[in-house]
């Protein structure tokens, strides 16, 4: 990926930002255009989502990938907090690869420690409620 | 007005406690975006240089993800730019909250995210508006830059990155975003059919393309919805939902993603 690309990314999301505050008063967006807006994003997430889980370049990507996902997807369905939802989808699709057998020793143990180390030092509180309730408390 | 200082500091120190956590939260989110970029293969400035230059974390996330599975610029910066497009509505949102000097407008523009403009909807005073928005806005700017950067070291010393199942992030991460939406009926299904035609088609067509020809999904869909509303006088889209209202319950206005990772 180029360079260029990022600043174009860059100027036409700045683009984007900087439209609402000088149009303000001047345009409203349609409910239906948002909705549009809305509906657009979440097609191409999960679009996105569902190729990257599935497939590596042309070609099915194995079955661990998929399923650390489809882990995550439930936790983030049952409004699990952000943080847990990513890190159970890169501990289950670990864990489901250490069980296999292409990796060597010393990578096998490196992951083994780390992911150890991670579910010993997870505040335990991160695990208790969804982010969205502890925020609307104040 | 002891009183009203003493609560004020109260706030100050909610505010200042909330932002912290949605800090460490998406922090998190921009160490694996970082490792994963890295570890892909891309060079250790460009998740660095997106994240100053772009700072949306889901349109990152995407543009990386169409790069990695070897897509074209061009198919990355379209789908980077689609999942922006809600920060239109959200800037109207929050215009009154930069209004002022020429540069907080052209400031503020910029750390326009999910979760500055859900800070800054929560309150109703414009001071405490402007309070949340800059607090949430600036603290995640630093944090987000900060993590990528931990991020692109962590990806970089790794000698093993498939082992520690970095590449299932990806994914997981724009899944939790657009779940939020598909409480939506007729969004699902635009959704499902999309992702089904993606899939199928990734083994035919050049890597990028399948994930935009997703869209074409959604314009299928929207057709034959609209034309009964019209005849009958019926909304199709007033039907209750069990579950509509509970998600939407948290979201910025007209903002279909989730608040709380997207960056």
């Amino acid at each position: 990926m180029p360079f260029l690309a990022v600043v174009v990314l860059a100027a036409i999301t700045y683009a984007f930002r900087i439209a609402g505050p000088l149009l303000t008063g001047r345009v409203t967006v349609p409910a239906a255009a948002q909705r549009l807006f809305a509906s657009a994003a979440a097609v191409l997430l999960v679009a996105l989502a569902a190729t990257s889980a599935l497939t590596t370049g042309h070609d099915f990507a194995g079955w661990a990938r998929p399923a650390g996902v489809a882990a995550a997807g439930i936790l983030a369905a049952r409004r699990a907090p952000f943080p847990v939802v990513v890190l159970v989808a890169a501990a289950v699709t670990a864990l489901l690869r250490l069980a296999g057998i292409q990796l060597s020793e010393r990578t096998r143990g490196d992951a083994a420690m780390f992911w150890s180390c991670t579910v010993v030092c997870c505040p335990r509180r991160f695990l208790d409620r969804p982010f969205h309730a502890r925020r609307s408390r104040s | 007005m002891r009183l009203q200082w003493r609560t004020a500091r109260i706030s100050d120190r909610a505010l200042a406690r909330d932002v912290a956590l949605v800090c460490l939260a998406d922090g998190i989110v921009g160490v694996s975006f970082g490792a994963t970029a890295v570890a892909g293969g891309l060079p250790w400035w460009l998740p660095i240089a997106m994240s100053l230059l772009v700072f949306a974390g889901g349109s990152q996330f995407a543009a990386v993800g169409v790069i990695l599975a070897g897509g074209s610029p061009v198919a990355a910066v379209a789908a980077g730019a689609v999942l922006n497009t809600r920060l239109f509505p959200y800037g109207l949102a929050v215009a009154d909250v930069t209004a002022g000097r020429w540069w907080t407008r052209l400031l503020g523009a910029h750390v326009v995210t999910d979760e500055s403009v859900a800070f800054a909807l929560r309150h109703t005073d414009p001071a405490r508006r402007r309070a949340a928005f800059w607090t949430c806005g600036v603290a995640l700017f630093i944090a987000w830059n900060v993590a990528v950067a931990l991020g692109v070291l962590a990806g970089s010393a790794m000698r093993n990155t498939a082992a520690f199942g970095l590449d299932a992030t990806f994914p997981a991460v724009l899944l939790a975003l657009a779940l939020p939406a598909l409480a939506d009926r007729r969004t699902r299904a635009a959704a499902l059919g999309g992702a089904s035609a993606a899939v199928a088609l990734t083994p035919l067509l050049p890597a990028g393309l399948p994930v935009l020809a997703a869209l074409g999904g959604l314009a299928a869909l929207w057709r034959p919805r609209r034309r009964p509303d019209r005849a009958s006088g019926r909304r199709w889209g007033q039907r209750p939902e069990p579950d509509g209202g509970r998600r939407s319950g948290q979201r910025p206005a007209g903002g279909g993603l989730a608040a709380g990772g997207d960056r």
